[in-house]
């Protein structure tokens, strides 16, 4: 008989135990891998912006501002300023408002320059600058509504009462991205047929260096102070940390909850080993009797609870990876960009460690305590 | 002789640390529960609140929320003389046209959120009928007043009674302080709304709120036109009102007009 067969054979004494501790963990780490995921795509997506050269620029009251599109030019005059693009957000639906995705309106000849870091493919974004109502689109929603290159789909507007027929063009190559671009000069024939809208949302610079970020921000933000739109320049990284910080009460609550049931759940496995143990305190006594060494004893003990919790987080955490991700095509617009509830694979392998841990320290006491037992004290107790 | 109950409590404390984990763990369970039903019944609470059942909220056709909507002047103007429509005893039609705009605002603790700000004339107050101003009384049109929600008030800097409260492209006069049965609203800031037209700069309103009249049956037959009414899930709490076909707006929403 082999250690392994020992362990297992233990286990198999009260099935029931076994496996309702065992679903028990199971639940706890599914919880806590759901959990996790929330702020492990926010970081996923804030460490992609951690060395950007980009900045934002919007009007200092509010995104719902405005910025007058001349100010594109002046900022592009400004030194260590490598390109300039600008953005405004058009809202348009496809389908139902759950289904939403971010469409904007941007200058089609600065994508290149501003967005170098994306794996464009040339010749659409070639296309782009030349087709009238050319789209890029982000490759998730093309995946989601079966949209291939070359298809005509039509954006509902919503605070702009127009709708835009567009042609898409080419992709976004960026993973996390649901967006879809289309180009500013059609955007303003629909809005303002004959005059000019002459306003853009926001706006996107690149610098040349890091070192220079503070002092273009600086420079952007002192040019348009004291003027009809004042500026709030920050970089891509807090533009997007700013968006987040809305949910970061939601993320610490539920935070909070899932390590409550872990912890939870710990107290409740270290019963089921401290029961577990207490009822053979006689074969102990016995295993030391003939000789097993108390390192032994307590590996064996331990590790049939380890069996347990790590079954347990597997199941959990597998669970977790296919329901998550099986999601991965609804997502709602209430949850703007938290709504990615892709599970990496680091948050489950994040869970199984967890699931050990739970499995050590529910274990060791009880384990820790029958192996040193003292013998002859022992043998009395059951005779 | 039935057993005493000494012997059970006696037995719990010789397996002190069993019972204690035991214990524990429940309590935990308890907690988490709790945490999460609380959670659940906030959020009800909320959104069931938000909207009175006889209001109706006129938007873009399509647009499920009033913050992403538009609604032109001309429409709000054949809205009002509609047949159906609540009206004060002084004759007026309780039609409420509101812009919604977010702006920048700074809470107590540093950062900076997003916080609605709805214009509202008037007759907003009156067609919001949840709405009950604790401290203060409503702004007056084109002076800069605000009204903050009681939950906005303690929340960000400067939105206290009687202060002066910076958002947008200037600054505003807190004059009112309002509860609204828990809602969403409780949260918002509103100000007059052609004041806020002219800090946004836009030119169209967002939705449009309406009281419809006691008796009268808000479906109606008409033309299916381009533009429907239709109330956000949050407006009604869960009784579907139906449909309110308007044929003028529709003709007027057509143009492209931003």
């Amino acid at each position: 008989m082999t250690t392994w067969t020992l362990i297992w054979r233990n286990l198999g004494r009260n099935r029931g135990r076994t496996i309702l501790t065992t679903l028990a963990v199971a639940f706890s780490i599914f919880l806590v891998c759901a959990v996790m995921t929330l702020p492990s795509v926010r970081d996923s997506i804030l460490a992609r912006t951690a060395n950007s050269l980009r900045i934002s620029v919007h009007h200092k009251a509010g995104l719902t501002y405005w910025l007058p599109l001349a100010y594109v030019q002046k900022v592009r005059t400004l030194p260590h300023v490598v390109g300039v693009s600008h953005w405004s957000w058009f809202g348009g639906l496809y389908t139902e408002p759950k289904d939403a995705f971010p469409n904007f309106a941007v200058d089609p000849e600065k994508v290149s320059d501003v967005w170098p870091d994306i794996d464009w493919d040339p010749a659409e974004l070639e296309a782009f600058k030349h087709a009238r109502n050319g789209a890029l689109v982000a490759s998730r929603t093309m995946a989601k509504f079966g949209w291939k290159i070359g298809d005509e789909i039509t954006l509902r507007g919503t605070i702009f009462p127009v709708n835009l027929t567009l042609k898409i063009v080419g992709r976004i190559p960026e993973r996390l991205s649901t967006s879809l671009w289309f180009p500013r000069q059609y955007f303003e024939e629909a809005v303002r047929p004959g005059g000019t809208f002459g306003y853009v949302g926001m706006l996107w610079v690149r610098v040349d260096q890091p070192e220079h970020i503070n002092t273009v921000m600086a420079a952007i933000d002192d040019l348009f102070h004291n003027s009809e739109a004042e500026t709030a320049s920050e970089t891509e990284r807090a533009f997007i940390s700013n968006f987040f910080s809305s949910f970061d009460g939601l993320i610490r609550i539920v935070m909070l909850v899932g390590f409550l049931v872990v912890a939870a759940i710990v107290l409740i496995a270290a019963n089921t080993a401290a029961m577990s143990v207490r009822e053979r305190i006689g074969e102990v006594a016995v295993l030391k009797t003939i000789g097993f060494r108390r390192r032994t004893v307590f590996t064996l003990l331990l590790s049939e609870g380890l069996v347990i919790t790590v079954l347990g987080g597997a199941l959990g955490a597998g669970l977790a990876y296919v329901i998550l991700n099986a999601g991965k095509s609804s997502w709602s617009p209430f949850l703007g960009p938290m709504a990615m509830f892709i599970m990496p694979v680091s948050v489950m392998i994040q869970g199984l460690f967890l699931a050990l841990l739970v499995g050590i320290l529910a274990g060791v006491i009880p384990s820790r305590g029958a192996a040193r037992l003292n013998v002859a004290a022992a043998l009395r107790q059951i005779a | 002789m039935a057993i005493p109950l000494k012997y059970n409590l006696r037995n719990l404390l010789v397996r002190k640390m069993t019972t204690l984990a035991t214990a524990g763990g429940i309590a935990l369970v308890v907690v988490v529960t709790i945490l999460l039903l609380s959670l659940v019944a906030g959020l009800k609470r909320m959104l069931v609140a938000t909207g009175s059942p006889n209001n109706l909220v006129v938007m873009r056709k399509g647009s499920t929320n009033d913050g992403s909507s538009s609604v032109t002047r001309e429409a709000v103007q054949a809205l009002r003389y509609l047949s159906g429509i609540a009206r004060t005893p002084e004759g007026e039609p309780l039609v409420s046209p509101e812009l919604i705009n977010q702006p920048f605002i700074r809470p107590k603790g540093g950062g900076r959120e997003n916080v609605l700000v709805r214009g509202v004339t008037p007759t907003g107050y009156l067609v919001h009928g949840n709405v009950r101003f604790v401290a203060g009384r409503p702004p007056r049109p084109a002076v800069g007043e605000a009204a903050v929600g009681i939950a906005a008030s303690q929340r960000y800097e400067g939105a206290g009674l009687g202060e002066t409260f910076q958002f947008g492209r200037r600054n505003w006069t807190v004059v009112g302080i309002f509860t609204a049965d828990g809602s969403a609203f409780e949260s918002e800031v509103w100000v007059d709304v052609e004041d806020l037209f002219n800090d946004a700069n836009r030119s169209t309103y967002s939705g449009v709120r309406l009281t419809v009249a006691p008796g009268a049956d808000p479906t109606s037959s008409g033309d299916s036109s381009e533009a429907g009414a239709d109330e956000s899930g949050g407006c009604n709490t869960g009784r579907g009102v139906g449909w309110l076909a308007l044929v003028i707006p529709a003709l007027l929403l057509r143009r492209r007009r931003c």
